[in-house]
């Protein structure tokens, strides 16, 4: 009886389940395997990813986010990391997740420069992203700007395209690079920016070259890839005269990954030439080799005078710089 | 459980059991099998145009393959590459056109320069340079034919060596539109996706999804996922031999949302209007068996209440109609019953009123008497003292409180009697009494025999005398006791009268006899009345059988 009853329900339920069949033959072993977690566009890693299998044979599984949150997501599962490297961060951000990575040295380390490079080899810089500064041709002629101190000019009160130091990765170095370059005392030049900038920061660093191109403001500050990608008659690119800091990005091998082979001949791939040329080529940005030279019409990284920028210093400062920010905004508005 | 319901709900529960559960379980049954041949069917198709697909696509990449070796290895244009401007365009295009014309308008080729540079091409969409230290030529330069895909084309490279070193490249490229038209033929109900070896989106055809597709089913492949969760669609696979790209068909489901709804409503409403019908053929008959019975019930209500003369009409000769007939039978009979004890009870009230008025004031009477015996005694009168005695005592025997005496007690009082009698009627008849000793002790009502052998004196001896028997027999329990005379006898129309039950104005000439009689027949039944035999002339003998009882002591 209570067989006839099962026999009668199997056929009562509803069936499923009869699709395409197996297809784990089709998945990779965990030898042909990598997680990369990725704060870069798809325009700069899509074609990277897509060379590397077809060179390798190895797939890439890509994960994206931006750089806090993904180095947030590798310090919860340092237990078990789920991602075998970090590519894409600045060096700065990957400095204070350190702990969580793994010490190595690529391939071809002769030839990287040295400008943000770790000295225990805990993360490798990508491509190096040096700070300009942008003005509307309309607006100002040619050779009225000049370097980092015309930030500090009253005449330009109120028309600056900067954004939030305490929201831009970007906007931060460049304050801290306008304390370099600039003598005096930092909080004093601080408090000149903001005073300068009148109240008026932007919230998105990437509105600074439309603000400018579109006259809003005047002139403002930029990472040269940016100003470069989105180069109009309406916009001119001036390096400043004090020289400018060129905070690299990098990639890092997290500690325990479960691909590290293939995370390491990743790394590889990255700084080996082919990606290295694509960078300056198709990508507006700088090479970390020295072997890879800027295209003839922009001035080569020596003309640029890129200064000496101390990662951990500039990582130790973003506390209290952020508090005396929010000071000085709220005092001007 | 079962037991407690009401017969309407029973009824109706065996008629849901009968007419809804075969017909849920068949429908359900019907749905199933429905769904799985469909989705059996639409697998084998599916399969059917995957297969075909692939096997179009690797015959085309086999053949454009061959192009690509035949372009490399043609002299004009392996010595145009190795030194440009050696041979004249117009015959280089020559070659190309000629060499390629197996797959003209399904595939475009072009010619690169070992920098990367178009060179040549049959068609328009080529890239003017390509990287030769990235990409495809990149590839290619490895010496095979190379595979690449991008942006909804298909792409098949192959270098041509001089010397261990490239110095250009035959490209062979699928457009979307050529791709369209190669899978045209076998997308069926559902899309084509081309990806990659390493899953990643080269191209789809119509009906395959949309661009998020390749990356999700990329993603379910890595996470060891089945493709098809959850989205509706079925999956099928093939990769390309040649290439190690990779064919999925997307299948839409099989059966439209919309079509498996339908079904289901039709089911659900079918499985309503049944119940519907069940519900309402129960009630019906129910109602039918119903209404019988509880006018049965009722009338039996009204029948316990004492109303015997309710009866039911019968309607019908089935098991119900044979019921209620039953019924008003019983109701009839009890009826008679009841007015049969009631009128016997009537009877015995009067005979014991007319008793009570006979003896209306018995002391003064019975002192009279003796009053009357001791006169006669002093007047020596002895006839008179006999007489009164004799009274006394037939008057004492008839006050007596008991209602039953033994026959020899009322053989005395019957001496008695007819002492009396023989004084009135000297020399006129004569008592014999013939008595079994045992049946002198048997109990017979008071004063039985004294009104039959008053008849006989007073009917019987009217013109003459004659002789009056008493014989009492005990046999098998019963006592016979015959009283006879040799009188005149009765005419038979006095017999008749009598006989008759009705005790109207002719009866009163016998009201002895007919007390005696009823008497009788109300202590022992009625067949125990008197039996009287008679002819005219020749006497009468009336005859009493009683079951014998005793005394108790």
């Amino acid at each position: 009886m209570k067989r006839a009853l099962a026999l009668l329900l199997l056929l009562l339920l509803p069936l499923s389940g009869c699709g395409g069949g197996d297809f784990s033959a089709f998945a990779p072993g965990e030898a042909e395997r990598l997680v990369i977690y990725t704060s870069h566009k798809e325009e700069v890693y899509g074609p990277i990813v897509k060379e590397f299998q077809q060179r390798t044979g190895i797939w890439v599984e890509v994960v994206t986010g931006g750089s806090g949150e993904l180095l947030e997501r590798i310090a919860v599962e340092a237990e078990a990391p789920a991602c075998d490297l970090m590519f894409g961060g600045g060096v700065e951000s990957l400095a204070a997740y350190e702990q969580y990575f793994e010490p190595c040295t690529p391939a071809g380390v002769e030839y990287l420069r040295r400008v943000g490079r770790s000295d225990e080899g805990l993360w490798t810089p990508f491509s190096c992203l040096p700070l300009v500064l942008v003005y509307n041709t309309r607006l100002v002629s040619e050779g009225e700007l000049t370097g980092w101190a015309d930030l500090l000019d009253p005449r330009w009160k109120g028309r600056i395209a900067f954004a939030d130091p305490t929201v831009s990765g970007s906007s931060y170095t460049a304050a801290l690079t306008l304390f370099s370059c600039i003598e005096g005392d930092d909080w004093d030049i601080l408090a000149a920016l903001a005073a300068n900038l009148d109240g008026g920061a932007l919230s998105d660093s990437g509105d600074v070259v439309e603000s400018v191109r579109s006259g809003s403001r005047y002139i403002g500050v930029t990472l040269e890839e940016t100003a470069l990608k989105q180069r109009s008659p309406e916009v001119g690119i001036v390096y400043p005269a004090e020289g400018t800091s060129a905070v690299p990005d990098g990639c890092a091998l997290i500690k325990g990954a479960r691909h590290p082979e293939n995370a390491r001949a990743f790394l590889d791939f990255v700084l080996g030439r082919d990606v290295q040329e694509l960078l300056v080529s198709g990508l507006s940005r700088r090479s970390v080799r020295t072997d890879v030279h800027a295209p003839q019409d922009l001035p080569s990284e020596a003309e640029l005078g890129i200064i000496d920028y101390d990662v951990h210093w500039a990582g130790g400062l973003k506390e209290e710089f952020s508090a005396r920010w929010a000071a000085l905004t709220e005092a001007a508005a | 459980m079962m037991k407690n319901l009401s017969f309407r709900s029973k009824l109706l529960l065996a008629f849901l059991l009968i007419g809804v559960v075969p017909l849920l379980i068949c429908t359900l049954l019907m749905l199933n099998i429905f769904r799985v041949t469909l989705a059996g069917n639409a697998r084998d198709a599916a399969e059917a145009e995957l297969d075909g697909a692939a096997r179009a696509l690797d015959a085309l990449l086999l053949e454009g393959v061959g192009v690509l070796d035949s372009l490399t290895q043609d002299p004009l244009i392996r010595a145009e590459l190795g030194e440009p401007g050696s041979a004249a365009s117009q015959s280089v295009y020559d070659s190309l056109y000629t060499l390629s014309s197996g797959l003209r308008g399904q595939a475009d080729f072009a010619l690169y320069s070992g920098a990367g540079e178009l060179l040549f091409t049959t068609g328009t969409g080529s890239a003017a340079e390509l990287g030769t230290h990235w990409g495809l030529l990149n590839a290619a330069a490895g010496g095979e034919a190379a595979f690449s895909g991008s942006e909804g084309s298909l792409y098949a490279a192959r270098a041509l060596f001089s010397g261990g070193a490239p110095i250009g490249y035959a490209l062979m490229s699928l457009g979307s539109a050529q791709l369209d038209e190669l899978f045209s033929a076998y997308l069926g109900t559902g899309g084509i996706l081309l990806l990659d070896p390493f899953w990643d989106f080269v191209y789809r055809s119509q009906n395959a999804g949309d661009e998020g597709l390749a990356p999700l089913l990329r993603d379910r492949l890595l996470s060891g996922q089945d493709l098809s969760d959850g989205s509706g669609s079925e999956f099928y696979v093939r990769e390309s031999a040649v290439s190690g790209f990779v064919l999925l068909y997307v299948q839409p489901e099989p059966v439209a949302d919309w079509v498996m709804r339908l079904l289901y409503i039709v089911a659900a409403g079918t499985i309503v209007i049944c119940l519907a019908l069940c519900a309402l053929a129960s009630m019906l008959m129910s109602r039918q068996l119903f209404r019988p019975v509880r006018e049965l019930n009722s009338a039996m209500g009204a029948v316990e209440e004492g109303k015997l003369d309710t009866r039911l009409e019968v309607r019908s000769t089935d098991e119900m109609g044979q019921l209620a007939g039953r019924f008003n039978r019983m109701a009839e009979r009890l009826q008679a019953h009841l007015d049969e004890s009631v009128r016997r009870r009537q009877e015995l009230s009067e005979a014991q009123i007319r008793l009570m008025q006979a003896q209306l004031n018995p002391h003064f009477l019975y002192n009279t008497l003796d009053t009357v015996k001791w006169m006669g005694k002093i007047n020596r009168v002895p006839e008179v003292a006999t007489v009164a005695a004799d009274l006394a005592d037939i008057l004492r025997s008839s006050i007596s409180g008991d209602e039953f005496v033994t026959l020899g007690q009322e053989l005395t009082t019957l001496g008695r009697y007819v002492e009396i009698q023989s004084i009135r009627f000297p020399g006129k008849f004569t008592l014999e009494t013939d008595v079994d000793e045992a049946a002198a002790d048997v109990l017979v009502p008071k004063l039985m025999l004294q009104p039959i052998v008053e008849n006989s004196i007073i009917h019987g001896f009217a013109e003459s005398g004659g002789r009056i028997t008493v014989t009492a027999r005990l046999e098998g329990g019963e006592l016979e006791v015959t009283v006879s005379d040799d009188g005149c006898g009765m005419s038979e129309e006095s017999l008749r009268r009598f006989r008759s039950a009705d005790a109207g104005e002719g009866g009163r000439h016998h009201l002895g006899l007919r007390n005696v009689d009823a008497i009788l027949r109300l202590h022992y039944g009625q067949e125990h009345g008197l039996r009287i035999t008679s002819a005219e002339g020749r006497g009468t003998s009336v005859a009493i059988t009683l079951p014998a009882r005793f005394k108790e002591d």
